[in-house]
């Protein structure tokens, strides 16, 4: 399957040091805007945080999912975290967030095709062996495989 | 027992999705048979037809925002949750669906 630039090497930080959620979405948008992923970090961060006045999106499990749909998204896209130490994210469960992937996609919702790669995402992260892997993944390559994505898809 | 269900949260595009996988895996783990349509992002999949909304012994609607189609599961038993909360403890919901068949 071909992912384009929905996730790569890029996107994924494994030693994140953030003391609160607004510096995690903050410094993860930043990694979107450098990918370019987003037009605007500042548009972007509103927005997702628009959503997270919503509702918390610490979904538990020490996992947050923040996204935005936002007219600064050029392509579908998907940050993702690991903190060096858990932050407080006001999460489903109470629990502290140490795993975070934050969610980039454009207001009229873009490519079926990518969406479909975000909900089946989120959808795997309920399986707690999913989870566990990513918890576990000691580097970038590690995470890009488990989240099946392979090294030929990244070089596209 | 048929459990039908929708799953749709406000930017659908994650929760609704969590929630859907986390609602079939309640529902086998308590061995009821469910059908999950998700409202998001994606539009209508899966979607409950008439006749499915009918022959249910009961409803589920795991929705933070207004959903198409209501008006099918006028008369059912429904159980109405934030989708927050099928994401949170999808199990207490099942149960709670199944109680209200059985009662």
């Amino acid at each position: 399957m071909i992912f384009n630039n929905v996730l790569n090497r890029e996107l994924i930080e494994l030693n994140m040091v953030a003391k609160t959620k607004e510096e995690v979405i903050n410094e993860m948008a930043g990694m979107l805007f450098k990918s370019g992923a987003i037009t605007s970090k500042e548009a972007f961060v509103n927005d997702v945080f628009e959503r997270e006045r919503i509702g918390t999106t610490g979904v538990g499990m020490g996992i947050a999912i923040p996204h935005g749909r936002s007219g600064s998204v050029i392509n579908t896209s998907i940050a993702i975290a690991k903190l060096k130490e858990p932050v407080d994210w006001d999460s489903l469960d109470g629990k502290p967030v140490s795993l975070v992937f934050l969610l980039a996609v454009p207001k009229d919702g873009g490519e079926n095709i990518h969406l479909k790669l975000l909900s089946g995402i989120a959808s795997m992260l309920m399986e707690e062996d999913f989870r566990e892997k990513l918890f576990n993944a000691r580097d970038k390559e590690e995470v890009l495989n488990i989240m099946g994505f392979t090294k030929e898809d990244d070089l596209k | 027992m048929k459990i039908v269900a929708v799953t749709a949260c406000p930017s659908g595009v994650a929760h609704t999705y969590m929630a859907a996988t986390a609602l079939k895996k309640a529902a086998k783990a308590n061995g009821a048979e469910i059908k999950i349509e998700t409202q998001g992002a994606l539009g209508i999949e899966n979607e409950i037809t008439e006749k499915e909304a009918r022959e249910a012994d009961a409803v589920i609607l795991a929705i933070e925002t207004a959903i198409a189609k209501p008006e099918r599961f006028k008369n059912k038993p429904v159980i109405q949750v934030p989708v927050s909360e099928a994401i949170k403890d999808a199990d207490a919901i099942v149960k709670k669906a199944i109680s209200l068949i059985n009662k």
